[in-house]
């Protein structure tokens, strides 16, 4: 028996000399580095579009892995293939923010201008058509992608002309953009300090020395020169800052735990996987302001004694990773990354990787999984990430926002950051007002304002003609809210308290045209496509939610459906393994507290008040 | 302890464990479904949630969530049976319910669970898919419309046996379990089917022979290498229809599907008697008187030293003792030995010459044990023991040790057991590993450090790893009481780091850091098995490693020990029970008072005898004193000993020859009476696996025409005038125990040295020989090497389930190789020797080096020691045949 195959790139029928050639050559320089395989199948699926049998063959023996890990950790990955596609990846967003504002219309016409079901390839081998649970470009929704360029605020019109384009050739270099959705100074902005957006759409993110100019890297300075990684922690500490990803941990209290380890390695990880539906703040901020985002996880190093940082930066967001990655270099060039910074004895690397379409892998021990190479299975807690991570050892893993605070609370002072804001959230926070709005957009204002100002001051208030209905709080997961909760100020408790949550500060505004079983069941089709697979509940469970809402939808419900719902949330709520399948059921139990008339109308009259579902 | 209540029951237990085994201990019943004993938690059924206070609102599973103080856990309340019944009905709407041609019907997990909480109805129905079931692999069936998605199988092949082969495939609602995008092709070992809860991994050579509930259930050990697993043999109307190991579920291909072996058709089932070249069948009586008429012929010819005995590494303790003890007592001789004097004997000389003999004291007559295989020795508390059984280790305890060094050896065909432990030890952290072989083998991937050295230069190696960690630290003192380590380096003076880096071909900041590695490490363990023992100087290679060990060794520490490969599963039973020409049962010398008791009335010869190849050399020369018989207690001496065309032709002299076998091998063939044997399950006794623990064979079949070893032993000697009579094998063993005192205390599945000994190593660095060179000047390098799927020739027979996976042996090449021979594979090659040529098929292995080949030496064609001089590496010549 060979537990490994073929250690050479033998030319066949797929694989051309030259393709083993770059083959072998993208496999040495990711050989001997965590969780090589996922950088490596990454790369390879650039050289033919796809990931044949043949390569994985020889990835598996060059990189000493079985090839059921190969294929068991491509597989996992909806943006990895193994089946010949086209050259242009067309990903149309099928969110619930993109659904509301007309996605499944968008498929169509595709489908009709391709002439090819979705996942097929035209027959030049021009386009393949596929869906994205969440292309992460909420404001300018529907959306869709083409390659690495996305495309926003899609009208028929605007759609074939992209094609058009594309098939004369003339698709843009997304690295020539200036930002891959909007100009963020065309968005209304809130008035006083901001301290994380602040140089968004004034610096040129290539150039290091306009951050310089701007204060930057000055925290860093401080930090390493003037102040104890322990000092540093209890800065954080006192800010009262809290993670910016979704469950609001104390950061500083994160890293007083990994701080004392006497384990070496320690590792710090920004968290950039950034698939929460409505969520596009983190983007901002990279595509932005990349080293405002690298002198907080620079930081986060030094406060936690670790010599290595990741950034796992989402599949989708090609623009962030390539000014991310130069970002990094030029930090190196410039000493602020590399051995002894700073005159200091304090060394750090970084090291930028890629999601590769996968939501859970924004949970901290999936995307740890990730980062090692293998399908993004969140892990059992205890313990944690902080003490046991990466290759088993202590890492701490924070958000893009979260760093992005470090050093205005470096500079300024713990004290001087724990005022702005509400003491339940102190701090500045990024709000992203979505869906069925005027102008959906991205702000920065502290915490504290109110829901309905959030909507009506910067999201414009519903459409003309239009009354708001419900709004889905904090992204995907998040529970619906009405109108009750409008005078709630967005913090973290407030909102916990009102029925919703904060999450990522995304609200998805719904007005009386969108119907609660309709929305539903995207939702549910969300979490369904993105559940990993692992545990029973949401494996199972998440597949069936779907099933219920689409034929609810259809106006196929059965007797003892919303029972059966409600008997697969709290199983889904009390045992699934992560909190994904954790949270899954949220929405639909506060569909049903507040909108339960609404679903019997699909259920027993087979009617949609909303005039949404189609039964035919 | 930690204290909790569980359900209001107080409880105590010890921290660091589970919820659910502390419930399972208390007689608590909590359903699980992915949860396994011999696996860490998974967590991924969620079925065995419990309410935990204090603790977060939600249940949490009582399979990954540990004890602590002050825990209030309940296992049984509403909320948790709505839970439980609704996981299961979400299972059970995608499983294929096709329970009566199930092959896991009566032992399924699910079943039991299914009826334990009382699911009646799913009340749910799912679009059926069509099940991509997998025919196609060989030995195992998969079934994914059955699979639960538990994980368990996962986690068996990656953290324990290591192949990965098995893993998760697509995600969310469409996970199943698979092997990529091609059929199984794994180690075959099947481990994955018998921790599968359902039947969604099926076992071809089980598949509807029996339902669970028909079989009958015996525990034995295992005869298909030096493992000493012991497995459950399952039999229905007086057949096999499947071996299981019930504790740790793990077994290597050859121990699950190895067993049909027993049906084989070219089994001897009566005795054969040679007349005028050619054999005829003969009844038990004739066939015995003859041989004992003839041996008493030649003895009273000749002399008793004309009768020569060979045991066997595969008989029984009790066998191969009575065998030796027909020759001592009987015959007055010392003219015994045993095949593994080609390897595993070299490497305990050498162990001796390095660390002495062993001997114990303060083991005294105890009561008689209540176990039929259980010594009658006890330990005192004053009990002491010195010599090198008290530097070998146990593969339980391998993981504990820090490092491990293999040298020669591909771990998992030589001792797939021990394949499993250093899986386990590499999950650990702070365990390192450093893989020194020729060629690329499995554990290279778990390797902290891989040395490629040129073949047969091992000894090299040693002394370059020990030059280089007492250069780099020239204070050193072992912590092993060591003699003569001045005169040791003085010996060693000449061999630079540098020039052993140059010859051995291994890198030479490789072969520094391997040695700080060792010298770093605070419980370092040398393993190495017959790959660099069968070499001609094989005993030097072990002496290299033996002194390695003298100077890195921690005897303190546990796992520190050495570890040389005894390959069948009683070849260190073979020696340890004295079929040696210089030793006595017990390892104990010639001159052994308590051991010559058992010879009584006859005294040992105080002369020892032949080794086996000092037979073969006298017979070649046509020596005075050269054996007229040969009495074997099996073994194909053709097939295993080198150079094949000398044994044949030496072995032809000898005037009678008789030859206890189960198979009418090459060797038998050359015999003048052959006499079938009884094999694993037809026969009772015991084997002393490569690590000292004791298993016990139990007789579950009723052998048909043949008899076990120690009954024609007994008969033989009756006739020859010798009482050699016995109720049993259980009582052989009690007349052998008493006088060995290095198996006091020895017990079924325990281990000798028992562990009550208060050991004391102490050593003498012994130099070796550093000369490396391969005579002849053909341009490859041939290692006859050893297959995963077989055992010796034992399992070549079919219709053995291993030859389903590896049929035959080939020729395996570097591609450069191959292509500079225009061979490709499948191709057959003709590959020659300066004593003599095969054909093989060809097959190619980047895992070898250019210039080296490998060739399996199981086969009869073919037949790799065609090819050999007096090594298990030889210069060999390829062209296309």
């Amino acid at each position: 028996m060979k537990p490994l195959g073929p250690c050479e790139s033998v030319p066949t029928a797929q694989m051309r000399q030259e393709v083993c050639d770059s083959l072998q050559a993208l496999i040495s320089r990711h050989r001997g580095r965590i969780g090589a395989l996922l950088p490596t199948l990454q790369d390879a699926q650039r050289i033919l579009g796809h990931i044949p049998l043949e390569m994985q063959q020889v990835i598996a023996a060059e990189l000493k892995l079985s090839g059921s890990q190969v294929f068991g950790a491509m597989s996992f990955y909806s943006m990895l293939a193994w089946q010949p596609r086209g050259q242009y990846i067309i990903r149309v967003c099928g969110s619930p923010c993109c659904h509301l504002n007309g996605a499944a219309a968008l498929l169509e016409l595709l489908q009709e201008e391709l002439g090819v079901p979705l996942g097929g390839t035209t027959a030049d081998r021009l386009f393949t058509l596929e869906t994205s649970a969440c292309l992460g470009a909420c404001e300018v929704s529907p959306a869709m992608q083409v390659n690495e360029v996305v495309y926003g605020r899609l009208t028929p019109g605007r759609v074939r002309e992209v094609l058009s384009d594309y098939r004369a050739g003339q698709g843009p270099d997304y690295r020539d953009l200036p930002y891959s959705t909007c100009d963020f100074r065309e968005f209304r902005r809130a008035p006083g300090e901001s301290l994380l957006l602040e140089n968004v759409g004034l610096i040129d993110p290539l150039n290091l020395e306009d951050y310089l100019k701007r204060g930057g890297y000055t925290a860093l300075e401080k930090a390493l020169t003037s102040m104890t990684p322990e000092a540093v922690i209890e800065e954080v500490k006192l800010s009262g800052l809290r993670g910016r990803g979704g469950a609001g941990f104390p950061t500083g209290l994160k890293w007083s735990f990994t701080r004392p380890l006497p384990a070496s390695p320690k590792y710090v990880v920004c968290n950039a996987d950034e698939g929460e539906p409505g969520t596009v703040k983190d983007r901002y901020l990279m595509e932005g302001d990349p080293h405002k985002v690298l002198e907080g996880l620079i930081i986060a190093a030094y406060a936690v004694g670790a010599a290595h940082g990741f950034i796992y930066c989402r599949g989708e967001y090609y623009l962030s990773r390539h000014r991310l990655q130069h970002a990094i270099d030029q930090a190196r060039e410039r000493g602020f990354l590399g051995k002894r910074l700073l005159g200091t004895d304090f060394s750090c690397t970084v090291e930028l990787r890629s999601g590769a379409g996968s939501y859970v892998c924004g949970e901290e021990t999936a995307l740890i999984e990730s980062l090692e190479g293998k399908r993004g299975f969140p892990r059992l807690k205890p313990p944690f990430p902080g003490v046991v991570g990466v290759q088993g050892q202590p890492t701490v893993v924070n958000n893009v926002e979260t760093l992005a605070n470090l050093p205005a609370i470096i500079n300024r002072g713990g004290a001087w950051y724990r005022e702005i804001g509400t003491p339940d959230t102190p701090g500045a926070k990024i709000f992203q007002v979505m869906g069925q709005v005027r102008t959906p957009q991205v702000l920065e204002a502290p915490t504290g304002m109110t829901l309905g100002d959030l909507i009506q001051v910067y999201g414009g208030g519903v459409r003309p003609g239009r009354t708001l209905k419900m709004i889905q709080t904090g992204g995907a997961s998040g529970s619906l809210v009405t109108r009750a909760a409008l005078k709630t100020p967005l913090d973290f408790g407030s909102l916990e308290a009102a029925g919703g949550a904060l999450g990522s500060g995304t609200m998805l505004v719904m007005d009386d045209s969108t119907c609660v079983v309709d929305f539903l069941r995207c939702v549910a089709a969300f979490f369904a496509h993105e559940s990993c697979g692992q545990c029973t509940p949401c494996r199972e469970g998440a597949a069936w939610i779907l099933e219920v809402f689409t034929r609810l939808s259809r106006g196929e419900g059965r007797e003892g459906d919303l029972d059966f719902l409600l008997r697969l949330a709290d199983t889904l709520k009390d045992a699934s393994l992560c909190p994904l399948g954790q949270s899954a059921p949220v929405p639909l139990l506060s569909a049903i507290k507040h909108f339960r008339p609404e679903i019997e109308a699909h259920l027993k009259d087979k009617t949609c008040p909303a005039g949404v579902c189609r039964f035919d | 302890m930690v204290n909790l209540t569980i359900d209001g029951r107080a409880i105590q237990s010890e921290p660091g464990k589970t919820l659910l085994e502390v419930a399972k201990e208390h007689g608590i019943f909590i359903p699980y479904l992915c949860y396994h004993p011999a696996l860490k938690p998974i967590g991924s059924c969620r079925i065995c949630v419990v309410e935990v206070k204090p603790g977060p609102p939600r249940p949490l599973p009582a399979c990954a969530t540990y004890v602590a103080e002050g825990q209030e856990v309940v296992t049984e309340s509403p909320r948790l049976r709505a839970i439980r019944q609704e996981l299961m009905k979400l299972v059970l709407i995608n499983h294929a319910l096709d329970c009566p041609i199930c092959d896991k019907g009566g032992e399924c997990e699910l079943q039991e669970l299914t009826h334990a909480l009382g699911v009646g109805q799913v009340d749910l129905e799912a679009q059926p898919t069509a099940p991509n079931i997998d025919y196609v692999s060989r030995l195992i069936e998969r079934h994914p419309d059955r699979c639960v998605t538990c994980g368990r199988c996962v986690h068996i092949c990656r953290d324990h046996v290591g192949a990965m082969a098995i893993n998760f495939m697509h995600r969310g609602y469409f996970t199943e379990l698979g092997s990529g995008l091609l059929p199984l092709d794994c180690e075959f070992c099947g481990s994955c089917v018998d921790i599968c809860p359902v039947g969604a991994l099926i076992n071809k050579t089980f598949k509807y022979r029996a339902r669970a509930w028909e079989v009958e259930r015996a525990e034995t050990v295992c005869p298909f290498c030096g493992g000493g697993c012991t497995y459950q043999v399952h039999t229905r109307d007086g057949q096999v229809v499947r071996v299981v190991n019930e504790d740790s579920v793990l077994l290597c291909g050859r121990g699950r599907f190895g067993f049909p072996v027993l049906t084989a058709e070219d089994r001897l089932r009566t005795p054969l008697i040679k007349e005028n070249g050619a054999f005829r069948e003969a009844d038990w009586e004739e066939a015995l008187d003859l041989a004992a008429r003839r041996l008493k012929e030649i003895i009273e010819e000749k002399g008793p030293g004309a009768v020569y005995g060979v045991g066997s590494p595969r008989a029984t303790n009790e066998a191969n003792y009575l065998f030796q003890k027909f020759f001592r007592a009987g015959l007055g001789t010392n003219q015994v030995d045993n095949p593994a004097r080609y390897h595993y004997v070299r490497a305990l000389e050498a162990l001796a010459e390095i660390f002495g003999w062993p001997q114990v004291e303060g083991a005294e007559a105890g009561p008689r044990p209540r176990e039929a295989y259980a010594s009658p020795l006890t330990l005192t508390e004053a009990a002491k023991g010195k010599g090198f059984s008290f530097v070998l280790g146990t593969i339980e305890d391998l993981p504990k040790a820090d490092l491990a060094l293999v040298v020669g050896m591909d771990v998992t065909p030589e001792l797939p057991p021990l394949g499993w432990a250093i899986n386990e030890a590499s999950l650990k952290d702070d365990f390192k590993l450093i893989v020194a072989n020729p060629r690329l083998t499995k554990f290279d991937r778990n390797a902290a450090l891989s040395l490629r050295y040129a073949p047969g230069s091992e000894r090299l190696l040693a002394a370059g790893l020990i030059k280089a960690l007492l250069t780099a630290h020239p204070d050193w003192t072992p912590a092993i009481p060591a003699q003569g380590l001045e005169e040791f380096k003085e010996a060693l003076k000449k061999a630079t780091v540098k020039e052993m880096a140059k010859k051995t071909g291994v890198d030479e900041a490789l072969l520094k850091e391997a040695a700080e590695l060792l010298a770093q490490a605070k419980a370092p363990a040398i393993i190495f098995g017959a790959e660099l023992l069968a070499q001609d100087k094989g005993g030097q290679n072990a002496l290299a490693l033996a002194d390695l060990f003298l100077l890195v060794g921690q005897p303190e520490a546990p796992g520190s020990r050495l570890y040389p490969v005894a390959e069948k599963a009683n070849t260190r039973g073979v020696c340890e029970v004295g079929v040696l020409p210089d030793r006595l049962p017990g390892l104990q010398p010639l001159t052994s008072e308590l051991a010559a008791k058992i010879f009584a009335p006859q005294a040992p010869a105080s002369q020892p005898g032949l080794t086996l190849p000092e037979v073969l050399d006298r017979l070649e020369a046509d020596a005075e004193d050269a054996p007229q018989a040969l009495y074997a207690l099996g073994g194909d001496f053709l097939r295993w000993l080198p150079h094949r065309s000398r044994t044949e032709k030496v072995l032809q002299k000898l005037s009678f020859m008789v030859v206890q076998d189960a198979f009418l091998t090459d060797t038998a063939k050359l015999a003048d009476v052959v006499l079938p044997v009884a094999v694993f399950v037809e026969q009772e006794g015991t084997f002393l696996s490569s690590d000292g623990r004791l298993g016990v064979s139990s007789r579950v079949l009723s052998p048909i025409g043949v008899k076990p070893d120690w009954q024609i032993i007994s008969e033989l000697g009756r006739r020859l005038g010798f009482p050699l009579k016995y109720s049993g094998p259980a009582a052989i063993f009690q007349e052998m125990a008493p006088a060995m005192p290095l198996w006091a205390g020895a017990a079924p599945r325990a281990t000798v040295p028992a562990a009550g000994f208060a050991a004391a190593p102490a050593g003498r660095f012994v130099p070796f020989d550093l000369d490396i060179s391969l005579p002849g000047r053909r341009p490859y390098v041939l290692i006859v090497g050893k297959s995963l799927q077989h055992s010796g020739s034992f399992t070549t027979h079919q219709p053995c389930g291993t030859l389903v996976v590896t049929p035959g042996a080939a020729l395996e090449l570097h591609p450069e190789d191959a292509a500079a021979l225009n061979l490709a594979a499948g191709d057959s090659a003709k590959v020659i020797s300066s004593y003599g040529e095969v054909t093989a098929p060809v097959a190619l292995s980047a895992d070898l080096p250019p210039g080296v080949v490998l060739l399996a030496e199981h086969f009869g064609e073919p037949a790799a020691h065609t090819l050999t001089l007096n090594s298990n590496l030889v210069r060999v010549s390829i062209q296309k045949a």
